[in-house]
């Protein structure tokens, strides 16, 4: 890869896990209905994007105040939204109904015909980056999350955080897109680009929802604002 | 038992504990009976990042195509543990549970 990357990466062959260590089993869950939350928003979203073939980009203001005790909490706590039902509806109708519940959400299909939300005011400055070139290697081209990363890992994306006082967080794991012939994927390199248009495409490749959220307060080590950026949806090896 | 040579993982993925976030996508692509499943950061934590994150997880794999789709879990659950100490990955692996 061209970026410094540190991937861990466990293959499943046969459907069998090979991993190492030894862990304590007794762990409680301490976020569990706000990851069933996050988990239920994110596959209704991609419900919606393959049933109305429209991609679907969320940015959402996170309440990063609630920090568990001296540890910094990377998670940037998605929203407390419970999707209501949507069936029968599509694009960014089935949106709407989707959040009517919830408060301080906006929802539009913009001209390139990407439906975007934004739950509450959300600091985009950072999207706005200019980048020059942004080289994908095979990798990047085929993963939604590697293409992200590869992103985070420009020189004028690190430049544009230290002048805005942000921070990525450590964004761990998920299943890996195989790369091949026939598959979706990105150009090799893209020129003169805001990061912003590079979410855009990587939403139209794969239909989305690309992830964007926020904090509304610096509570990253050394007073940055905290944001994190990752693709929710499904890869399914097929032209989306 | 015969699996499919190539279909849709879905990885359900509960959060046990720690402060870091998780990748929370959809079904992903495979072939080849190969599903890769990634575990620690995407990219190398800054310096001044410490924390951990700890997970209960399965995998659904769906086989077939349009009209007539069919899925079968993968009959082992795993725990999935990162450990970053001021931006170096101490701990990145998948055990089953």
């Amino acid at each position: 890869m061209k970026i410094s990357q540190k991937l861990f990466c466990v293959v499943v062959s046969s459907f069998t896990l090979i991993g190492s260590g030894l862990l304590n089993a007794h762990s409680q869950s301490v976020d569990g209905a706000t990851e069933r939350q996050e988990n239920a928003v994110l596959q209704s979203l991609r419900e919606v994007a393959w049933a109305s073939h429209k991609p679907i980009q969320l940015y959402y203001c996170a309440d990063c105040t609630a920090t568990k005790g001296s540890m910094v909490d990377y998670s940037v706590p998605f929203p407390s939204i419970t999707p209501a039902h949507s069936e029968g509806q599509t694009g960014v109708s089935a949106v709407q109904q989707m959040f009517k519940n919830a408060p301080h959400v906006s929802i539009a299909e913009d001209s390139g015909g990407i439906i975007k939300i934004h739950v509450g005011k959300v600091a985009e400055e950072v999207l706005e980056t200019k980048l020059s070139v942004l080289a994908f290697d095979r990798d990047q081209q085929y993963d939604p999350n590697l293409a992200i990363a590869a992103i985070e890992n420009t020189r004028e994306m690190n430049a544009a955080m230290t002048s805005l006082g942000m921070a990525s967080v450590p964004i761990l794991g998920g299943l890996v897109a195989p790369r091949g012939r026939n598959l979706p994927h990105l150009p090799g390199s893209l020129r003169s680009v805001t990061v912003d248009q590079v979410l855009d495409l990587i939403a139209k490749t794969w239909g989305g929802p690309v992830v964007y959220g926020a904090c509304d307060a610096a509570t990253g080590k050394n007073g940055a604002k905290l944001f994190a950026l990752w693709y929710g949806g499904a890869v399914l090896g097929t032209r989306f | 038992m015969t699996y499919s040579e190539k279909g849709w993982a879905e990885e359900h993925v509960e959060k046990i504990s720690g402060n870091l976030r998780l990748a929370t996508s959809g079904p992903e692509f495979f072939r080849n009976g190969d599903i890769i499943d990634r575990v620690g950061p995407l990219i190398r934590p800054g310096k001044d990042v410490s924390g951990d994150l700890v997970t209960r997880q399965t995998y659904r794999i769906y086989y077939g195509f349009p009209g007539e789709v069919h899925y079968y879990n993968i009959p082992q659950t795993f725990r999935q543990h990162t450990h970053i100490e001021n931006g170096n990955v101490t701990a990145a692996d998948v055990i089953p549970w």
